[in-house]
């Protein structure tokens, strides 16, 4: 971490570093600003997402809500990482009970929105497995909306392989890596 | 003519002489007694009774004829005198005519000794201006020497003046003689460089008519020879053919050997790839030259290889026989 | 002269004694053996000639691994060496025949003006013989391929040093040198702080990198502009990710992407106006690739199926698309007109075939290749239909061809870390690259810029 400290510091662009906020911070090289060209959805229109890490701490700092079962952590909402099988988008069948408790939580609470992270193993080509990972994320959606949710409700990002659980080059690892996440964005909205 | 004469003087002599004896010879000859006969060579004569009157004719017959001998001899001995007073005559006029040019020649003896004492009594004259003038000259050569020692100064101080001009002179003249010298030099330089290249120019043609003569000639002589092969000439040659294929065979694998040992060719060639390598070796096997040609991939790296492989196998194994050496040898590289 | 000609016939029929098969006929030799293996070649450790310490680059020991890293050279141990001379006047070559070397290089780094430098080196063919024109000339005049005296600005050593490389594989093997490109990649380190995600451009050896951007969120997929002004990127920056374009000089970036779902794999036409990219904003979240001009922003659909299509890349005469799709089960590449129409599918080799990269010529595809649990780099001849595994790794991906074709850049785990490797086209030359700390993923090789 020195080194890339030294690199950061030397770099000839000029970066600095900013204070975290909820977003992932970004330091283009120039600091230069950005033209948005993209004509896609409005930026910002999904944010928060960056630092989620695992599947038990989905919502940190989200504490003080005690009366939803969201927070009840023997509630099946409390579930929210669903793994797969290698290049499968195919969700378990012990996971279908779960993903339909999820959908009826969001059927009651019209202004909870989620969203969806598929990911990959890091195996194989990495835009592929952002296909595959955008594939097993729609999966989900499909049966949130299938059981109660509506498509306002649900955004899907897919990381693909670029943000496993499990750093490691094993099957345990690569296990833990091929999942959907469903985020919960309460009231952020 | 006197000349003349006086070289022949004794010749004429001589040959009055000779015609004397050779007289006297002639009479003794005539007038001695006959030669005798023979030893143990005498002739018997068979006695024949003959009649007397028959024998008295003869005699008569004989006589007559001996008479007529004798007055033969008697003229000719007349004849022989008067030949011997008119040679006596004749050499009487020839000593009164020697005897004259003797006169003359001391007469002109005489005169010649007054000539010379009168050249003498000349000279004598001669010497006694000549001592004459000597004096004069003497006196003019004092006036002279007066003269130039008056003019000694002068000249001394010319002298001085001269050399300083010659000084100047040698200077320009040795630099002038330098120029000159490095100018011959070039022009020489340059002259001979053409003389050379003229020379060699010559040379060459003459090389050239000289080994288109010697090659008509070697063909000429090698067509002979072809001719006078027969049967059992081309037998063995046939053998001879064999033996030179075997041995080719041996020498080619040879040298392939040597060169695929030392090909190392990029392994991104692709199979299927070829290249030709036209060598030239000298006799001993050292390659002069190696090119390659017609590749049909790889590129650089494929000419480099190919080219380097024959040029590190240098010099190539030697030939197992001269008439399986060629100069010339073309390689074709494939990649497999 | 037809006559002679003819009497010579039968002399040459027949064969005289003195004729034999010599006379006349070329000995014709077959090679087909041979030993495959890199040119071998000296390079003599180049002199300072300066009265203080000498540069901090080594510009010779640069030239040898340069050219060490193409595995199409061996270099002789420099501790094997009988001389070292430092120009051809002082090069003795029975010494370097001897030692079995093809060709060698010498050179010495001599100090100009205002702390400035002149590299001067010169390259030999120890086994070029004389022709004609080199009668009377010395041994060295005969044998150099090369000869230049470079002038080299006190901190560009490493660059000088790249283009002698350059010109010394230009002059061996026929093909440009590609050692004064650059290559773009991603490291990931982890840290206190969370894991922080960079784009690097640094030379192709690996050495003098620069960061471009570096973000706590994911960046991925960094593509070339034709001219190596630009790099072309994902960043998932705010969460979701976009496609931009940053110019290297100035560091200016624009967003040229940002739909719902999917924004990836951007690839740039060989005449630097349109972006290929994958889009998942259609059909319910499927991707599909589609082609995006630059000046008018105009987006053309390319593919329409319900599987995963991606990864697209332009072939060099940019006519045609081929990109990854796994419409019949499993990842293949197709090939489509870059106008679009009926995809035809290339790879039938195994289950998985995924992101293609053209080389420079357009007649390889080099792509990842699944077999089983492990993926390796392969090659694919699109005119022979040869295909070859050119890897061992296990997780092998992101093939790049070096703008000459003559190495692929992909990226490998070694010893649990993503680094950068180099593999020869032929397959035979694997090597690492000289990589700083973190996982290094991603690799992009740059074009030629001049």
């Amino acid at each position: 971490m020195s080194n890339m400290t030294k690199v950061l510091m030397v770099v000839v662009l000029g970066v600095f570093l900013s204070a975290c906020g909820s977003s992932g911070e970004v330091k283009p090289g120039s600091g230069a600003p950005v033209e948005d060209h993209s004509q896609g959805l409005p930026a910002g229109g999904a944010s928060g997402s960056g630092q989620a890490g695992g599947s038990t701490n989905a919502l940190p700092g989200q504490s003080g809500v005690s009366t939803d079962a969201l927070d009840n952590p023997s509630s099946p909402l409390a579930t929210r990482v669903f793994y797969f099988d290698f290049d499968s988008s195919e969700v378990h069948a012990s996971d279908r009970p779960i993903i339909a408790a999820h959908a009826q939580y969001l059927a009651s609470h019209p202004d909870t929105h989620v969203v969806l992270e598929g990911n990959t193993d890091e195996r194989g080509s990495r835009e592929y497995n952002i296909g595959l990972g955008e594939r097993r994320a729609e999966a989900v959606r499909r049966l949130l909306l299938f059981q109660g949710a509506t498509d306002k409700q649900i955004q899907v990002v897919s990381y693909g392989e670029e943000r496993p659980v499990d750093p490691g080059h094993n099957e345990q690892a690569w296990a833990k890596n091929r999942r959907v996440e469903i985020v919960y964005k309460r009231g952020a909205q | 003519m006197w000349h003349a004469l006086r070289e022949n003087y004794w010749a004429v002599i001589l040959a009055v002489v000779l015609h004397i004896v050779l007289v006297a010879v002639l009479i003794v000859s005539l007038v001695g007694t006959p030669p005798p006969l023979p030893d143990g060579g005498v002739k018997v004569i068979k006695a024949v009774s003959v009649d007397e009157g028959q024998v008295k004719a003869e005699m008569k017959k004989l006589r007559s004829a001996e008479q007529r001998k004798q007055q033969q001899e008697a003229e000719r001995q007349q004849r022989l005198q008067a030949e011997a007073s008119k040679a006596e005559q004749a050499r009487k006029r020839e000593e009164q005519r020697l005897a004259e040019l003797r006169r003359k020649r001391t007469e002109e003896q005489k005169q010649l000794k007054i000539q010379q004492q009168e050249r003498a009594a000349q000279a004598k004259a001669e010497q006694a201006q000549q001592a004459k003038l000597k004096q004069q000259q003497a006196a003019e050569q004092k006036r002279l020497a007066e003269i130039q020692k008056k003019n000694q100064q002068e000249k001394e101080r010319l002298a001085k003046l001269q050399a300083q001009q010659q000084e100047l002179e040698r200077k320009h003249k040795a630099e002038l003689k330098r120029a000159q010298e490095a100018e011959a030099k070039r022009k020489a330089a340059e002259l001979k460089r053409k003389q050379e290249a003229e020379a060699k120019r010559k040379l060459e043609a003459k090389k050239r008519i000289e080994a288109a003569r010697r090659a008509r000639e070697e063909a000429e002589a090698k067509a002979a020879l072809q001719k006078q092969m027969d049967a059992e000439a081309a037998q063995m040659q046939a053998q001879r053919q064999r033996q030179l294929a075997t041995l080719k065979q041996q020498y080619m694998s040879a040298i392939a050997s040597r060169v695929e040992n030392n090909w190392l060719r990029d392994p991104g060639i692709p199979k299927g790839t070829t290249c030709q390598v036209d060598v030239q070796q000298a006799p001993g096997g050292f390659v002069i030259s190696a090119q390659a040609s017609n590749c049909t991939g790889g590129g650089v790296a494929m000419e480099r290889s190919v080219e380097t492989a024959v040029m590190k196998s240098s010099p190539l194994p030697r030939a197992p026989d001269p008439d399986v050496f060629d100069r010339e040898i073309r390689f074709t590289f494939t990649v497999e | 002269m037809l006559n002679r000609m003819i009497r010579w016939i039968p002399a040459l029929l027949c064969g005289g004694l003195l004729w034999s098969a010599s006379a006349y006929a070329v000995l014709e030799i077959q090679i087909t053996q041979g030993i495959e293996g890199g040119v071998p070649i000296a390079i003599v450790p180049f002199k300072w000639t300066g009265s203080g310490a000498p540069p901090g680059q080594d510009v010779s020991a640069i030239v040898s691994a340069d050219l060490a890293r193409t595995g199409r050279f061996k270099l002789l141990a420099s501790k094997n060496f009988l001389e070292r001379p430092h120009s051809g006047a002082e090069v003795n070559f029975e010494n370097w025949r001897s030692l079995g070397v093809d060709d060698l290089v010498v050179g010495q780094v001599r100090p100009a003006a205002g702390g400035a430098y002149n590299v001067q080196f010169q390259l030999f063919d120890i086994y070029k013989a004389p022709t004609g024109q080199d009668i009377g000339k010395p041994d060295y005049q005969i044998k150099q391929l090369a000869g230049y005296s470079v002038p080299s600005r006190a901190n560009e050593l490493r660059r000088t040093a790249h283009y002698i490389s350059d010109i010394i594989y230009k002059q061996l093997t026929g093909q440009r040198g590609a050692f004064s490109t650059r290559i773009a990649y991603i490291t990931v380190t982890h840290g206190r702080k969370g894991t922080l995600y960079s784009l690097q451009v640094a030379d192709a050896d690996g050495y003098n990198p620069h960061e471009v951007l570096n973000s706590p969120a994911p960046i991925m997929s960094p593509s070339w502009s034709p001219d190596g002004s630009k790099l072309a990127y994902v960043s998932f920056e705010g969460g979701r990710p976009a496609i931009y374009i940053q110019d290297l000089a100035t560091g200016a970036r624009q967003k040229v992407s940002a739909r719902k779902g999917i924004n990836g794999a951007p690839a740039w036409s060989p005449d630097g106006k349109q972006l290929a990219l994958t889009l998942s904003y259609v059909d319910q979240g499927n991707p599909e690739i589609f082609v995006l001009n630059l000046a008018t922003h105009a987006l053309r659909r390319i593919t329409y199926n319900s599987a995963i299509d991606t990864e697209p890349t332009w072939s060099p005469d940019g006519k045609s698309l081929v990109f990854t799709s796994d419409r019949s089960g499993g990842p293949q590449l197709y090939q489509v007109d870059a106008s679009g129409g009926r995809p035809k599918r290339l790879t039938f080799d195994g289950s998985y075939n995924a992101r293609a990269a053209f080389s420079p010529d357009g007649k390889l595809l080099a792509m990842v290749h699944g077999e089983g649990k492990v993926f390796k780099i392969a090659v694919l001849d699109l005119k022979t239909g040869l295909f070859r595994v050119l890897t061992d790794g296990r997780e092998d991906e992101s093939p790049t061809f070096a703008p000459n074709g003559s190495m692929i850049l992909y990226a490998t785990v070694y010893k649990q870390r993503g680094v950068l490797a180099a593999v020869s086209v032929d397959g035979r030359v694997r090597q690492r690259l000289q990589l700083r700390d973190g996982e290094v993923r991603e690799p992009a090789w740059g074009p030629f810029t001049d």
